[in-house]
């Protein structure tokens, strides 16, 4: 489609913090879409996000795979409460961007803070806390 | 045979001097005292390079430079030669004929050269035979005479250190005091007719078979047994030297590995740990890895899941209601746009019509692509959501093997540790080496042994077969009536050889015997715990044996100072037994010895001293009042000093 | 070199010619010359003659 976007842009100040945070050991052979999708989660998930002001492009597009595809519509679904937004590519990515803007800083927040065996074991905690609490919540709403 | 004077010219720290060994009343006993430094040592290294040309006992810091006095080798100036000089006289048996050798050394500071080099060296002997006539020998010829008076294989029973005494029965070995024995004993004389004796005896047999085919044949036959025996005869002497060999070597390494107990495992175990804990980091280094890329996935799963969970249901809601995919297929709808007419009742369509299916094919593409979308997203989202508690799991599991294997590795370090710990002080790449050789020693004596047991048997075989071909090689002799002349004189030569090869046996047996009551005789006189030491002996391979009184073997347990005196003990009987004649010259003599222990080597030394020249070099305190009372009315006492002026040592006469 | 004729002589036994015979071998060797044979071959026979090897 027309005006589709090919690719993915982040905050041009955003750049140096993806560098450093690539380092540490949780993202051992991940690329920068992967980064990208991380960041976009935590900020998601604070439901925090922060327009991109000076944009640089960062990944293509099309080296987001299937489950990538899956984790970012489903973001776009939940935020505008509509499944048809989906087509709008242009928004959806918008989206995207803004989410992963405010997230990145929380997430390099959280790796600067700790040393990184400590974050590790924290995240480790989060998880199972994380998801010990959704399966209560989903149990609750199957009643 | 007496040393009665040494001249040194040049020669380190001697520019120029005499020291006379005259004889006190009936003995021939020399003390000169010396303190470190002052030349005390080189006046043994300037005989030796008399007459060997070689210095055995030179100082570290000597080594390398050049045996000529430093600061006359300097100040000759440019091309400018100085020569260096040892003279050493002697006086023969009773004539009282006087020799000497005498070595020079030619030396020159080339242009350009710091250091003077040597550019010329010889070595003399002068003697006068008893008309009175000066003979001269030069080189080979003067070394020959060297021999005679104070053979090289001999020499450290002559001239020796007594820092070396306590280290003897490390380092003599069975082997070199057979040889020095042999040498001693001149059984060689012996041994070179009884050769001798053969090769004429191989000429009588060729001639006797001259005389008729058959003796000759018989000969050959013969000989060609006596070769093959000879040979395996050979081969089994050779084994038996290297079975010899390999036990004083193992004996030496099992005495310096006495005090390292299994070092080598120990080197061997700790190599193990090294490399199991290599592979403990690597393995958690892996699994750390692998847990990281795990928390990446399932962290960014969690944070999600929500959305995911929303997401599914409101795609489900949509598949369940039928709105995915899209009802209507839109190339029905493009169809009729095309055509204009209606594909279900074939009415015309106008304008508005088209405007409105214009409108719904337009809705329904983007129904259609929301729903690729939707149903492509779909199952990813209930993979996830089903792999989740999985990689939650797995985590968990990974968590506990990288805990195992960090115990693991405590453990393991802790192990090491330890025998770092017990390694610590050791050279342990000298003990490996040591195991290592040890081992091969004793593999080369056991592969040596079952050699020679096979040998041994072959022998007898090849024994019987050499008697048997020299029987019938006598008969055909007898048979000859020609040969019986010949027959008479390998008869002849045949005793002669039997003859000699017993008496040389008899005489090594009989020396060996002799050695070791004197030494035992010398041992107590000179040792201080008298009742404590029983015999000495030395068995068939010229292994030394000390017993305590007793019988157990001691001589790997006494001190470095006993062992100095049981192998002086051994040195003396060796010169008594030996009768040879020549003087014995000792550098630091009670090196080790404890101070009230000293008389009685003293008493010892004066004692000797009434048969034979002894040379005795002390320090000014190894000269002390125990030894020195016993002493000093009975030898001829000088003094070693060192002149500042002209930085080179003097002799003048002691004053205690 | 006295006691290697000692030795010798304990061998000999009642042998004299041998022992002579030997004394002279010896006497020879001491000077160590390197050359024997016609030494040792003249002295076999002017020794041979009259030797009991039964002795």
């Amino acid at each position: 489609m027309a005006n589709e976007p090919d690719r993915i842009y982040i905050d041009k100040n955003d750049k140096a913090i993806y560098e450093r945070i690539e380092k540490a050991n949780i993202f051992n052979d991940k690329g920068n879409k992967d980064l990208f999708i991380y960041a976009m989660i935590i900020g998601f998930e604070q439901r925090l996000k922060e327009a991109v002001s000076s944009k640089l492009g960062f990944v293509r597009v099309d080296y987001f795979n299937d489950e990538d595809m899956a984790l970012i519509n489903s973001l776009a679904i939940i935020e505008s409460k509509d499944i048809d937004m989906i087509s709008e590519r242009k928004t959806v990515y918008q989206l995207a961007e803004e989410y992963a803007h405010a997230g990145l800083k929380i997430l390099n927040d959280k790796l600067e803070k700790v040393p990184y065996e400590v974050f590790e074991s924290n995240l480790e905690l989060e998880i199972i806390t994380k998801y010990e609490a959704f399966l209560k919540a989903s149990s609750k709403s199957k009643g | 045979m007496r040393i009665t004077k040494l001249v040194m010219r040049n020669y380190r720290q001697y520019i120029d001097c005499t020291i006379d060994f005259e004889k006190k009343a009936r003995r021939d006993l020399h003390v000169v005292v010396g303190k470190n430094g002052v030349g005390k040592t080189n006046i043994l290294n300037a005989i030796n390079w008399c007459l060997y040309g070689n210095e055995p006992h030179l100082a570290k810091d000597s080594e390398g430079m050049p045996v000529g006095n430093v600061r006359v080798l300097r100040e000759a100036g440019q091309h400018k030669k100085v020569i260096v000089s040892v003279e050493l006289h002697i006086c023969l048996d009773k004539s009282e004929n006087p020799a000497f050798f005498v070595r020079n050394a030619e030396y020159r500071l080339k242009a350009g050269e710091e250091t003077p080099v040597k550019v010329g060296e010889d070595f003399s002997y002068f003697t006068r035979d008893n008309s009175g006539n000066t003979k001269i020998y030069r080189s080979g010829e003067a070394s020959t005479y060297v021999q005679h008076f104070v053979p090289i294989t001999l020499r450290e029973f002559f001239f020796f250190d007594g820092e070396q005494l306590s280290n003897y029965f490390k380092e003599a070995t069975g082997q070199k005091i057979s040889n020095a024995i042999f040498e001693l004993s001149q059984v060689d004389l012996l041994n070179r007719i009884s050769a001798r004796m053969e090769r004429v005896l191989s000429d009588f047999r060729k001639d006797a078979s001259a005389n008729s085919p058959q003796i000759d044949e018989a000969r050959k036959k013969y000989e060609n047994d006596k070769e093959k025996l000879d040979q395996n005869k050979e081969e089994l002497k050779t084994c038996q030297d290297q079975i010899a060999a390999a036990k004083d070597e193992i004996k030496r390494l099992q005495d310096a590995l006495a005090d390292y107990p299994n070092v080598e495992a120990m080197v061997e175990r700790r190599k193990q740990l090294d490399h199991k804990l290599e592979d403990i980091d690597k393995a958690i280094k892996m699994k750390k890895l692998e847990k990281a890329s795990k928390l990446y996935t399932s962290s960014k799963f969690t944070m999600h899941m929500p959305a995911i969970e929303q997401s599914i249901g409101l795609i489900d809601e949509k598949i369940a209601k039928g709105e995915v995919p899209p009802p209507i297929d839109p190339s029905v709808l493009e169809g009729v746009l095309s055509k204009n007419v209606c594909k279900i009742c074939g009415a015309k369509i106008d304008t508005a019509a088209a405007s409105r299916i214009k409108t719904l094919l337009k809705e329904i593409r983007t129904s259609k692509k929301v729903g690729q979308a939707i149903l492509s997203m779909n199952p990813y989202l209930h993979r996830i959501k089903e792999e989740l508690p999985e990689i939650i799991k797995e985590i968990k599991i990974l968590g506990k093997d990288i805990a195992d294997k960090q115990k693991d590795h405590k453990f393991t370090f802790a192990e090491k540790e330890q025998i770092q710990k017990k390694l610590e002080g050791f050279n342990e790449e000298k003990i490996v080496a040591y195991s290592k050789d040890l081992k091969k020693y004793e593999k080369l004596r056991d592969d040596k042994t079952e050699r020679a047991g096979f040998l041994k048997s072959i022998i007898i075989e090849l024994e019987r077969n050499a008697n048997e071909s020299k029987k019938d090689w006598d008969e055909e002799l007898e048979k000859n009536k020609k040969s019986e002349g010949i027959r008479n004189r390998i008869r002849f030569c045949e005793k002669a050889v039997q003859i000699t090869t017993a008496a040389k046996n008899n005489i090594l047996n009989d020396i060996r015997a002799k050695i070791e009551i004197e030494t035992t005789n010398y041992f107590t006189k000179l040792i201080w715990k008298k009742d404590y030491f029983g015999d000495v002996s030395l068995d068939s391979n010229y292994y030394i044996h000390l017993f305590h009184k007793m019988g157990m073997e001691c001589l790997g347990t006494i001190s470095a100072g006993e062992r100095g005196l049981l192998a002086f003990a051994f040195t003396l009987a060796m010169h008594k037994i030996s009768g040879f004649d020549s003087p014995i010259i000792i550098d630091s003599p009670v090196h080790r010895i404890s101070d009230e222990n000293r008389s009685n080597i003293a008493n010892v030394f004066a004692e000797v001293g009434e048969g034979k020249q002894i040379i005795l070099l002390f320090t000014p305190s190894e000269y002390s009042s125990e030894v020195s009372t016993v002493l000093s009315n009975k030898a001829n006492q000088m003094m070693l000093k060192m002149d500042v002026a002209s930085n080179s040592t003097c002799l003048e006469s002691y004053n205690g | 070199m006295e006691r290697i004729l000692d030795f010798i002589r304990s061998e000999v036994g009642a042998d004299t010619l041998m022992l002579d015979f030997l004394k002279e071998l010896v006497l020879f060797e001491s000077d160590s010359p390197g050359w024997f044979k016609e030494r040792y071959k003249e002295a076999i026979d002017r020794f041979i003659d009259g030797w009991d090897g039964r002795k």
